[in-house]
């Protein structure tokens, strides 16, 4: 047992776990300060500019002030699962990331079945807002975690069904797989991504990704306008922070995953002296994921919200039927082919 | 519809909101053309600086040459009040916030000073009749606004106060009764130049910065 701990295995998994995970949370911390840069821009507004540099330490700032908060609990809540809601929704948002690969080396761990373990763990939850909104024992989150679960469900359906076809292209369901399978280029100048082939099933993933993670234009759980704050309504402090930072998670790992399935992951030219080489593909892959982060916080200030029947609408009746013809028409050609 | 004549309203459009709503749907192509017009703003405001934004500690808004802000006692050449405390101030001010206190000035030909002028910037709905009614161009406004206090005797100024505050001398005087004759009788024409109050106002509205994106939207 002590020499596993000490030995070279043990040390470099535990280093990428440290390395991923204190990346990621850096990460979210910055996705915030992200979005309010961008969302102020296009209201023509400077955003956050007091704390440092452009507002650069504005994240650690909210960190701390989140930390200083007086924790409330109403007195009519289930004081149990009030508290245990915040860490249902962060811990599965977080565990995701366990199995993504930043790089050909720098994954915590390589599941055969690494999609399946993140669609597992992310539709877990859903049980942070529900169980969020039902403790809270007050109207509008109950009204916001209803929403959200019915909106989670469906749209779980659309995601997952967007999915087969990549998947019936790649014979695989490990992440690492996936990316590999991707790497080269048709014609010399095309590179090898699934969204060449899957074009409809990358427009239902993305679509069907925004309206998973609770984003405008599909926030109805959280439609501060309507239900004051959905299912946070009655949160404050470090709980409030935590659903804001699995909210931000997940939006990291599903445009991960993206990326992961249709835009070929790490994939990319690498160039120049070795150490570059190995840093490129990272650098590929968060490229790639700023690329989604961007348009996330894009579509959340160009679109208004959905109202609730055309977003069920939009599901059932357009993105479920799509996706299942997408399924159709790919094994068509993959079984003639 | 008939158009008002000799209104605002001649021509005004009348819009079928049914059939904008119908040519508005929300499609693919709408979505796109919203991404375009907030990616324009987006880099608009990035790259051209064109945000209407005024960083308040650091930027004030530029008012008017005439705004009315907190009051200010000239002073005549040998640095003694211009005020003969005639109460004419005190006995137009509608919200009768102006308090004089007289006394017997050592000049014969002065007759009387204020031993206290006090205005209650509480009470003061700032209208300008005491710049009005001053024969003496005592007492004029400024362009200064800024009057938070910790408590309600801290916003009665008394003379000290209205003589001299700090952002006075920055912001210039606001609304005087006869420009011309102010200044001619405040400042010295010649000394214009080195006078520490600008009389004209280079520098661009803050709002005007906002006008690049109106002129586009049209």
């Amino acid at each position: 047992m002590i020499e596993y701990l000490i030995s070279p295995e043990f040390l470099l998994m535990m280093a990428k776990i440290v390395g991923i995970f204190g990346g990621v949370m850096g990460s979210l911390a910055y996705l915030t300060w992200l979005e309010r840069k961008v969302m102020a821009r296009v209201q023509m507004r400077p955003g956050p500019t007091r704390v440092g540099p452009f507002g650069l330490l504005q994240p650690i700032a909210d960190g701390l002030k989140f930390l200083f908060k007086e924790d409330i609990i109403p007195t009519q809540a289930n004081k149990f699962l009030f508290i245990l809601a915040p860490i249902v929704a962060l811990i599965p948002a977080l565990l995701s990331f366990s199995v993504i690969p930043f790089g050909p080396r720098l994954q915590v761990a390589d599941l055969s079945v690494g999609l399946l373990f993140i669609f597992a763990i992310t539709s877990l939850g859903v049980y942070g807002i529900v169980l969020g909104g039902w403790a809270s024992n007050s109207k509008y989150p109950l009204m916001g975690a209803m929403r959200s679960s019915a909106q989670m469900i469906s749209y779980e359906l659309s995601l997952t069904l967007s999915v087969v076809g990549v998947l019936m292209i790649a014979n695989t369901l490990s992440l690492g797989e996936l990316v590999t399978a991707q790497q080269g280029t048709w014609f010399g100048f095309i590179p090898r991504w699934n969204i060449f082939l899957q074009p409809v099933a990358f427009v239902i993933y993305v679509v069907s990704a925004i309206a998973e993670t609770n984003r405008l234009p599909f926030d109805l759980a959280e439609s501060e306008q309507e239900l004051v704050g959905g299912w946070h309504t009655e949160y404050s402090s470090m709980k409030f922070a935590m659903f804001m930072l699995a909210e931000y998670a997940n939006m990291l790992t599903v445009s991960a995953l993206a990326t992961i399935l249709f835009l070929g992951g790490w994939t990319g030219p690498a160039f120049g002296p070795d150490w570059l080489r190995m840093v490129l593909p990272t650098i590929w892959f968060v490229g790639k994921i700023s690329v989604f982060i961007f348009f996330y916080v894009l579509l959340r200030s160009t679109l208004p919200r959905f109202r609730y029947d055309q977003l069920m609408k939009f599901s059932w009746k357009v993105l479920l039927p799509l996706a299942l013809a997408n399924i159709l028409i790919t094994s068509l050609i993959v079984a003639i082919s | 519809m008939t158009p008002v004549k000799g209104g605002y309203a001649v021509d005004v459009p009348v819009v079928n909101v049914s059939e904008m709503a119908r040519r508005d749907h929300a499609t693919v192509w709408t979505t796109l053309k919203g991404f375009s017009v907030t990616l324009r703003h987006l880099f608009q405001s990035l790259f051209n600086g064109d945000t209407p934004t005024i960083h308040y500690p650091e930027q004030t808004r530029q008012h008017s040459e005439r705004f009315r802000g907190t009051h200010i006692l000239t002073v005549r050449d040998d640095g003694s009040l211009k005020c003969v405390a005639c109460y004419m101030c005190a006995t137009i001010c509608p919200a009768e916030c102006i308090y004089i206190e007289a006394a017997q000035h050592p000049n014969p030909e002065i007759e009387k000073f204020p031993k206290r002028f006090d205005i209650d910037m509480m009470r003061c709905i700032y209208c300008g009749f005491c710049v009005d009614a001053c024969p003496e161009e005592a007492i004029i406004m400024s362009r200064e606004h800024h009057q938070a206090a910790y408590g309600r005797a801290e916003t009665i100024y008394n003379i000290e106060k209205l003589m001299a505050r700090p952002g006075i001398d920055a912001k210039g005087p606001g609304y005087r009764p006869n420009r011309e004759l102010a200044e001619a009788k405040i400042y010295d024409k010649e000394k214009q130049t080195a006078c520490p109050y600008p009389s004209v106002v280079e520098e661009r509205h803050p709002a005007v910065l906002y006008e690049s994106m109106i002129r586009k939207r049209q």
